[in-house]
């Protein structure tokens, strides 16, 4: 087979693909918002961050 | 359009994607299944389909619903493990889907290859048909996909291609995790891979439409 193929369809819906997995579209739907959802990161000082010397003098500083 | 014409639509746009499932392949893998969403194509494969005494019938139902196949026969040599045996699937699944053609038709296939001449000794009955190969590189998977599918309106570029595989690609382990898979090549893993791929599509679509020029696209990582 060497032939090109010419696709003229419009894109699929989620709903489609949904349908063609035999799925509904929540199924879908919930894929799509994970994407969308940032994963939530962990707060700064429970990420080791404010607790530093360095960062420690730099906020005294600014509180002069 | 009609809920019954926009079906047969979306069915004209089913890729039969007959590709090694293994842990080596699954960067080729995700590069498929984000290309072939780029093109605004769905992928199926035989992950879909649970292990039963009925299953060469549901791959034979499968591949008479897609219009267009890809068949990847990358993997021609032993298995790692024991025992030490080619696998046979891929190489017989692209035997049917040319019955199918040869048959009825109107269904396309493709071959593509990671080495090039490799398959006239591997599979020399395909003397005389175009091998794509891609090296076994994913911008080699995009280039192969791009020869293979025009697409009339809107044609995909690699790199649209590539950040769509990026996306995957980030959140691959999310997805597994959900679905408590060890590895991607599971029913439910590849179906949310496609839901994945498709919706990044449609944002990155619906962002373009919204004018923004500079093509970022929001989706989060």
């Amino acid at each position: 087979m060497s032939r090109r193929a010419i696709i003229d369809t419009p894109f699929p819906s989620l709903a489609d693909t949904a349908r063609a997995f035999g799925v509904s579209v929540a199924e879908a739907e919930r894929v799509e918002r994970m994407l969308l959802k940032r994963e939530p990161g962990r707060r700064a000082r429970a990420n080791g961050h404010g607790t530093t010397l360095r960062y420690a003098r730099k906020k005294a500083s600014k509180k002069r | 359009m009609p809920a019954k014409k926009r079906r047969r639509s979306a069915e004209r746009n089913y890729v039969f994607l007959n590709v090694p499932y293994d842990s080596a392949f699954e960067n080729l893998y995700l590069a498929y299944i984000a290309g072939l969403s780029a093109f605004g194509l769905t992928p199926r494969a035989t992950l879909e389909i649970p292990t039963s005494s009925r299953r060469l019938d549901r791959i034979l139902e499968l591949i008479d619903r897609c219009n267009h196949s890809i068949h990847d026969l990358s993997r021609v040599q032993l298995d790692a493990k024991r025992p030490r045996v080619p696998r046979f699937n891929m190489p017989f699944e692209l035997g049917l889907a040319v019955a199918r053609d040869a048959r009825k038709r109107g269904q396309s296939w493709y071959v593509c290859e990671t080495v090039s001449h490799r398959i006239k000794k591997s599979l020399s009955d395909l003397d005389g048909t175009d091998v794509r190969i891609h090296g076994g590189t994913v911008k080699g998977v995009f280039g192969a996909l791009c020869d293979i599918f025009v697409r009339k309106t809107r044609q995909p570029s690699v790199l649209e291609m590539y950040r769509g595989y990026l996306q995957l690609r980030r959140n691959l382990s999310r997805i597994m995790r959900q679905a408590g898979a060890m590895d991607a090549y599971s029913a439910r893993v590849f179906r949310d891979l496609v839901f994945a791929a498709q919706a990044y599509q449609l944002e990155t679509q619906r962002q373009q439409r919204d004018g923004d020029k500079q093509g970022k696209v929001k989706i989060s990582p």
